[in-house]
């Protein structure tokens, strides 16, 4: 009988014994649920956003530059009509013996001119002016020959009022102006005047323009 | 996550550069001076003309004669006494296109300086004045200027100054036009 109820203490106790295992297990579970809780938790805590948040104003800006009908000046002496109507109809003798005409669309002036005689020069000037708020640079100045034939008899050049040359880099600030200076010469060196051959050759080039033309091109670019 | 994010942080800073790069280069503006040049047909040509022998010259061997060219004259004279002389005006005449002048003052030469004592020999104005001033000259197209021309046996001088033997003189008067 004794035997027994030992044997039963001692089962019990090992009943209850296994009970505490058991809830020791779940416990520890929990807790480590409630640990890998914590630093879910505590890692989505540690990546906040970061924003930089700032204010900028733009200025408003032009850029123009461009050319107008009274920035055009003929010296005094010289005979020239300046932005008549329909001047694309105009010869220059319209505009008198020895006359020249000179008109712009605001950013392209053209002329027109006739030389009598060796040693006549026709030259004007031109005025461009930076109208715009952005400072400009030359970027590019293009000028073309005159035909073979027409430089024997004439020289064509295009500088700043002053004489100097124009060149890449020269700066044209906001609210400044630069002042062209054209002029194309009868050589007053010639040995013989042209002959009608020659003539022919400076008065109507190849592509059908009357006279010898030149062009000159210059290309402003911010600075 | 990350790496998605990343990726457009570096694209926006990307588009970002190309338009700031896209305005820059719009900025530029290109000027033109475009023009036609025509020379006018022009002739050269200035010449002798109209020679007019003053009253009173002695008779010429040889009257003023201009050549084809028109730039020279030929004569001869022949002056026996004091006091003979042969004069007489020419023009010079621009008439060609191109302004004319001097390009320097008339050359007269043909008169010793033995032979100046008695001979009076001369190119001037009209009036007898001395051409000195080459501004004076100049001759615009289509313009002219008439000259004289004097030889003069001078009759106020010393019977000893007078020639022994007949004198024989060639006289010349250089003009040099150029485009004025």
């Amino acid at each position: 009988m004794d035997n027994n109820i030992q044997q039963q203490l001692l089962q019990q106790q090992q009943q209850l014994q296994q009970q505490q295992k058991s809830n020791k297990r779940y416990f520890a579970v929990i807790i480590l649920l409630l640990l890998i809780l914590g630093l879910s938790v505590g890692y989505s805590i540690l990546s906040a956003n970061f924003n930089i948040n700032g204010t900028s104003t733009i200025q408003s800006s032009t850029w123009e530059i461009g050319i107008g009908g009274t920035d055009i000046v003929c010296p005094t002496g010289q005979i020239c009509t300046i932005n008549p109507d329909n001047p694309e109809t105009l010869t220059p003798d319209d505009g008198g013996p020895n006359g020249a005409i000179i008109w712009t669309d605001g950013n392209t002036v053209y002329f027109k001119h006739i030389l009598a005689q060796p040693g006549d020069v026709f030259t004007f000037t031109a005025k461009y002016t930076n109208t715009g708020s952005i400072d400009a640079e030359v970027t590019s100045v293009v000028m073309s020959s005159l035909n073979a034939t027409a430089q024997q008899f004439m020289t064509y050049d295009v500088t700043y009022a002053n004489g100097d040359a124009i060149g890449v880099g020269d700066m044209l600030t906001a609210g400044a102006s630069a002042t062209f200076k054209v002029t194309v010469a009868y050589k007053d060196t010639v040995a013989t005047l042209p002959t009608a051959e020659q003539l022919a050759l400076i008065n109507e080039t190849a592509d059908g323009h009357t006279g010898a033309t030149s062009l000159f091109t210059i290309t402003y670019s911010q600075a | 996550m990350k790496s998605r994010k990343k990726l457009l942080g570096i694209a926006l800073l990307l588009l970002l550069v190309v338009s700031v790069t896209i305005g820059y280069s719009f900025l530029s503006t290109t000027l033109n001076i475009n023009g036609t040049s025509k020379i006018k047909t022009n002739t050269w040509d200035v010449h002798f003309n109209n020679v007019q022998v003053t009253n009173g010259s002695v008779t010429a061997t040889q009257a003023p004669t201009i050549n084809a060219a028109g730039v020279a004259i030929t004569y001869s004279i022949e002056l026996s006494v004091p006091g003979d002389f042969y004069e007489f005006t020419v023009d010079v005449v621009n008439g060609g296109t191109v302004d004319a002048k001097l390009s320097a003052l008339p050359t007269i030469s043909g008169v010793s300086t033995a032979q100046d004592v008695y001979t009076n020999y001369s190119f001037t104005h009209t009036d007898g004045s001395a051409i000195t001033t080459l501004a004076n000259e100049n001759i615009l197209a289509g313009q002219t200027k008439t000259y004289k021309v004097r030889v003069e046996f001078e009759d106020d001088i010393e019977s000893s100054q007078l020639p022994t033997t007949a004198q024989n003189l060639t006289l010349t008067v250089q003009l040099n036009y150029e485009q004025l």
